[in-house]
């Protein structure tokens, strides 16, 4: 029997719509083909960047906490998110303290850290510190509200906290400036429960796209003061730092490469949701 | 092209290009891959778990530096093995009674503040919210804090299952579908956004780092 246009529509192979979507991700990137005008940054990911902006390094010294709880499947959304902080950081010369909640991101974390700070110019245990893996998640929150070289005696490298000049001025959450995690999970919740609510510390998170719409309760309520919102929000922070801050250096930035590629893409399955609509009313009609 | 000599990246990009070939159909390379995924991550946990927190938090100090006191977190972690001993089995419930009771005194009073008690807060809707120079604020404008206070109100009520069919709550209900459905949406598209990302992630480490296609 043969099948009518619409019937054909809704039976296409599945493999198909993979090429497509591959063709029209693959070109934007290889055309390295740019958006008109820039990506604007929402107001919760400049909220983000202008706490790290009041964070004074000429006054009292205070860390900027970054807590990377994400693994390599949720890495292409959050590591442009984190390097862009990690680099805003640096340029700000904030003294950074990186821990992590999740077994599997300490390589990540390091790969970043000794790549960045190559790039910058900064040294271990002056200009930043990555403590490792801590767990579990509520001792080690609530014991850096009190002492952070008793709830890490040591770093990532075995080194004793009390070794690291870095590390003299920074003895609990009243010497961090903001904490944000990094997180495709729900650690932001155990942050604000255990960081934010018993200790006032103001927290941030980076995040997913698909988290995002469970995070605007905690934004409505100032538990988190901004957010970082997927690789879009990564490509917006990407702007900002390297507008104030690096405007004639080189720098890969990966997410904002990336943009076109993802409009490109959205607009792919925006037209496949329209036209498997009417697809589907156009059959349905005919039965 | 500027394709990479490193050997790591090469098996990173073989992995990658095994767990894609499922999208064709199933075959060994996408199950050698998915295996591989799998061991590995337990075994790099168990080690990072050695490295960063039973060494330093529990043996350095007990067998080092002579903290014996660490010897009686130790002995409650390890009760939890009498698990596998049938007539010493009932010892599991002393960690696991510690941990509840502690887990609980910490968390149910800090859980309501932050969960409960500011959420509720932040459906508060007052007159400084309907200042000229706030009113569309979409964090704290008079506006959206209106339309928030009418969601959760018409939500929580379509959940309010005890209602009788035709009381008056059933058309306020009804508005409750209609913000459920909209967050649905709303998490569905940011949901595509998500795999679309992770999948031009992918597509610019083989791209870049390793066929060396693209450069900035």
């Amino acid at each position: 029997m043969k099948m009518s246009f619409w019937e054909r529509i809704t039976k296409i192979d599945r493999r198909i719509i993979y090429i497509i979507l591959a063709v029209v991700i693959i070109l934007p990137l290889i055309l390295t083909f740019n958006l008109p005008g820039k990506v604007r940054a929402m107001p919760r990911t400049q909220n983000v960047f202008d706490h790290i902006e009041g964070i004074d390094p000429e006054g009292k010294r205070k860390a900027l906490m970054l807590s990377v709880d994400f693994d390599p499947q949720s890495e292409p959304e959050l590591k442009p998110q984190f390097e862009a902080v990690v680099r805003h950081a640096f340029a700000r010369d904030i003294p950074v303290v990186v821990l992590t909640l999740n077994t599997r991101a300490p390589g990540i974390c390091e790969e970043v850290l000794l790549r960045l700070s190559r790039e910058h110019g900064k040294v271990n245990g002056e200009d930043y510190v990555f403590l490792g893996f801590g767990w579990p998640p509520v001792p080690v929150l609530l014991g850096m509200g009190r002492f952070i070289d008793r709830t890490f005696r040591t770093d990532y490298y075995g080194t004793p906290l009390n070794q690291l000049p870095m590390m003299d001025d920074i003895r609990n959450y009243d010497d961090v400036g903001l904490i944000i995690t990094f997180t495709a999970s729900t650690f932001y919740q155990t942050y604000i429960v255990y960081a934010y609510t018993p200790f006032n510390v103001p927290v941030a998170t980076g995040v997913t796209s698909v988290s995002v719409a469970d995070i605007y309760p905690y934004l409505g309520s100032e538990q988190l003061i901004g957010m970082l919102a997927g690789l879009k929000a990564a490509a917006e922070y990407e702007g900002l730092v390297k507008e104030k801050y690096f405007p004639d250096k080189p720098i890969f930035l990966r997410a904002t490469q990336a943009m076109p590629a993802l409009s490109a893409a959205l607009i792919v399955i925006l037209l496949f949701v329209i036209i498997g609509n009417i697809g589907f009313f156009a059959t349905r009609r005919k039965k | 092209m500027n394709i990479s000599t490193d050997p790591w990246v090469w098996i990173a990009a073989f992995l990658t290009l095994a767990i894609f070939s499922i999208l064709y159909k199933d075959n060994p390379f996408y199950r050698v891959a998915e295996h591989l995924f799998l061991g590995l991550s337990v075994g790099y946990g168990i080690v990072i778990i050695w490295q960063n927190v039973l060494w330093p938090q529990a043996f350095r100090p007990l067998f080092v530096e002579g903290d014996w006191w660490v010897i009686i977190p130790i002995a409650l972690g390890l009760l939890y093995f009498t698990r596998f001993i049938p007539k010493a089995g009932w010892l599991v419930r002393i960690p696991i009674s510690i941990a509840l009771g502690w887990g609980m005194g910490v968390g149910i009073p800090r859980g309501f503040q932050a969960s409960i008690f500011r959420q509720m807060e932040s459906t508060i809707v007052t007159t400084d919210m309907f200042a000229a120079d706030r009113l569309w604020n979409i964090t704290n404008g008079g506006i959206w804090a209106i339309l928030i206070l009418l969601g959760t109100l018409a939500t929580l009520t379509y959940f309010f299952f005890s209602r009788k069919e035709k009381s008056f709550l059933k058309p306020v209900s009804n508005v409750g579908i209609v913000f459920i459905m909209i967050g649905f949406g709303a998490t569905f598209g940011l949901t595509v956004m998500s795999r679309i990302s992770l999948l031009i992630g992918r597509l610019q480490f083989l791209l870049r780092d390793w066929l060396g296609i693209i450069q900035m």
